[in-house]
């Protein structure tokens, strides 16, 4: 797996709260691992015995997870989380991230403002792009912004 | 066909619903998907519908009159569909934005 750091969807949330898509013991087990910051080979530790990568794979794939990004950049350093919000957007939302991009570069380089613009740009992707695009960029970006 | 103030008022309401036909049709692009996307097309349709029943407005007198009225009728339904939907989603946009 390229991306060591997974969170956990919308989708990954509720199936948590209500098991309402019927995932099997094993991949529920691992999706309660899935913390959003910790890297893979932590998971695997945690879960000694299990094969947490190929579980996490088969998670992805059905939307209760998303892969993150390779490191955490350093908690506070706002410009460098910001080039990683950037970064997701146009992973994410591909020939429609131009706008959100956009609005990303002109966040202010503070905490409360980079905040505010991610907040604003999800909710733009739900109302103009995709809903389950814009759950998969928040929990995408939930574990950086808590780094703020 | 006498040039009266009706008629008048009717050529307003075809190029006021030709003008919204436009505009629906050019923001297509900017609206992709999501919440207001998903409803897009739906209300570009209606907004067809309409600019075709308005058209047939100044051609009224040559219109049998059964006709005429599920003409008008059509419209009256049509028209509460595009209210309903167009408050819905306002609905949407306002609990999205301040969630």
């Amino acid at each position: 797996m390229s991306f060591p750091i997974v969170c956990r969807t919308e989708k990954g949330d509720e199936e948590l709260r209500s098991r309402r898509h019927g995932l099997g013991r094993d991949l529920r087990f691992v999706l309660i691992l899935v913390d959003g910051h910790s890297p893979v080979d932590e998971l695997a530790q945690k879960a000694d015995g299990w094969d947490v990568k190929s579980s996490l794979r088969e998670l992805a794939r059905q939307g209760f997870v998303t892969l993150g990004d390779e490191s955490p950049p350093e908690a506070g350093d706002v410009p460098a989380i910001k080039g990683r919000l950037i970064r997701i957007a146009e992973e994410l939302l591909g020939d429609n991230a131009p706008a959100i991009v956009e609005k990303l570069r002109a966040a202010p380089d503070t905490a409360e403002g980079l905040k505010s613009a991610a907040e604003h740009c999800r909710r733009m992707v739900r109302l103009l792009i995709d809903e389950s695009l814009a759950e998969q960029m928040e929990a995408r970006c939930r574990a950086l912004l808590m780094t703020l | 066909m006498g040039i009266d103030l009706p008629f008048v008022v009717t050529l307003f309401a075809i190029a006021v619903m030709a003008y919204c036909l436009w505009l629906v049709v050019k923001l297509r692009p900017t609206i992709p998907g999501g919440v207001i996307g998903k409803r897009w097309n739906t209300l570009l349709g209606l907004v067809a519908i309409f600019a075709v029943g308005y058209l047939t407005t100044p051609f009224m007198r040559a219109i049998p009159e059964e006709a005429l009225r599920f003409i008008v009728a059509g419209i009256f339904f049509f028209g509460a569909l595009y209210v309903l939907l167009t408050v819905k989603l306002l609905h949407r946009v306002i609990v999205e934005l301040t969630a």
